[in-house]
């Protein structure tokens, strides 16, 4: 018979919203840094880089998200799909604008 | 404005509908940890279909965008936002389990989230249609109508009456339903002034899409009157 679960903790929901939030701004900080050896093709690493950072952020939050909701620290994964929606709505706005700003200075 | 601005409205906006949130489940005394789950439906779904929403905008398939270039550069939409976020609590609910009604929970965070990330909108896209009351907006000489300001004092409307009227409106989702279905007139309403591209009969994308919405918000509306007349019970038991 399967143990009840554990609790919701609150402060493991803000932790995985703290890490999803960090997974969104990391993307942002690899694909600005990548510009900066890209040359001539800055537009296509930009538009490249992006989708296939927030891609791999998906699927990691996904993947980490269900198995922990599923068999780990509920509240951790429910953290981590709310702070990847929640960046999703703000962070790759503000993280394409700087690397439109990078490109643009450069 | 500097390109950020919207998107410090919208993030703004995000955290003072999480707090509004908190302070009506506090308020409510709806303490359950499966609320989590429903935050987390209201965000992914939401977030999504705000994103993707606007891509298949044309019947004929070869005229939209692909998935990456809706996903890099299509337009943000509000309305396919809010949709978004209605299925997302109906998943994340059969997931956890939630069975009350918790649309009521919801509405003045929505409300207040949303005046306040209109705001963005307003400092930074084109307001709307030229007028000429006194009121308008005048971008390149032209004055308009400051959709946007319309919007936000909907919003804020909505808002006070959805607290005034919490007490007395006892009747689950009732006040939820309410406040959509006066945003959706609003809504449909504001298109006009707003500018954006009249695509068939003189009416814009959002006013088909909630004219394609009308009859659910209708069934929605009827169910809640029937139930209201034949005095059904208050609250589904969690």
């Amino acid at each position: 018979m399967r143990p009840p679960p554990q609790p919701i903790r609150t402060g493991a929901v803000w932790a995985g919203i703290g890490l999803a939030v960090l997974g969104h701004l990391m993307c942002a900080g690899l694909v600005a840094a990548a510009l900066w050896g890209a040359g001539d093709a800055a537009d296509q690493a930009l538009i490249g880089g992006s989708l296939l950072g927030q891609l791999v952020l998906f699927a990691a939050v996904v993947t980490a998200g269900t198995v922990l909701i599923v068999k780990g620290d509920r509240g951790l994964g429910i953290g981590l799909f709310i702070g990847w929606a929640a960046g999703l709505i703000v962070l790759p706005l503000v993280g394409f604008g700087l690397c439109v700003a990078l490109v643009s200075a450069q | 404005m500097p390109a950020g601005t919207h998107d410090v409205f919208v993030a703004l906006g995000l955290a003072v509908a999480g707090l509004v949130f908190a302070a009506e489940v506090r308020r409510r005394g709806r303490h359950d940890e499966r609320l989590w789950y429903l935050v987390a439906g209201v965000l992914v779904g939401g977030a999504l279909f705000g994103r993707l929403g606007t891509w298949l905008q044309h019947l004929d398939l070869r005229q939209n965008a692909t998935l990456a270039e809706q996903w890099a550069y299509g337009n943000r939409s509000i309305l396919s936002g809010l949709a978004g976020a209605y299925l997302g609590v109906l998943v994340a609910k059969r997931l956890s389990g939630y069975r009350a009604r918790s649309g009521d929970l919801f509405a003045p965070a929505i409300a207040a989230g949303m005046a306040v990330g209109r705001i963005g909108c307003l400092l930074t896209e084109r307001p709307g249609t030229p007028t000429g009351a006194g009121w308008g907006i005048t971008v390149d000489g032209v004055p308009r109508h400051p959709s946007f300001a319309y919007e936000i004092a909907f919003h804020l409307l909505a808002l006070a009456v959805l607290i005034l009227a919490r007490d007395r409106i006892t009747q689950p989702d009732a006040l939820f339903t309410g406040y959509l279905a006066g945003y959706a007139v609003f809504r449909f309403a504001v298109e006009f002034v707003r500018g954006n591209e009249v695509v068939a009969a003189g009416l814009t994308r959002p006013q088909l899409f909630l004219l394609a919405c009308a009859p659910l918000l209708a069934w929605r509306l009827l169910v809640l009157a029937r139930q209201h007349r034949a005095g059904l019970p208050q609250e589904v038991p969690v």
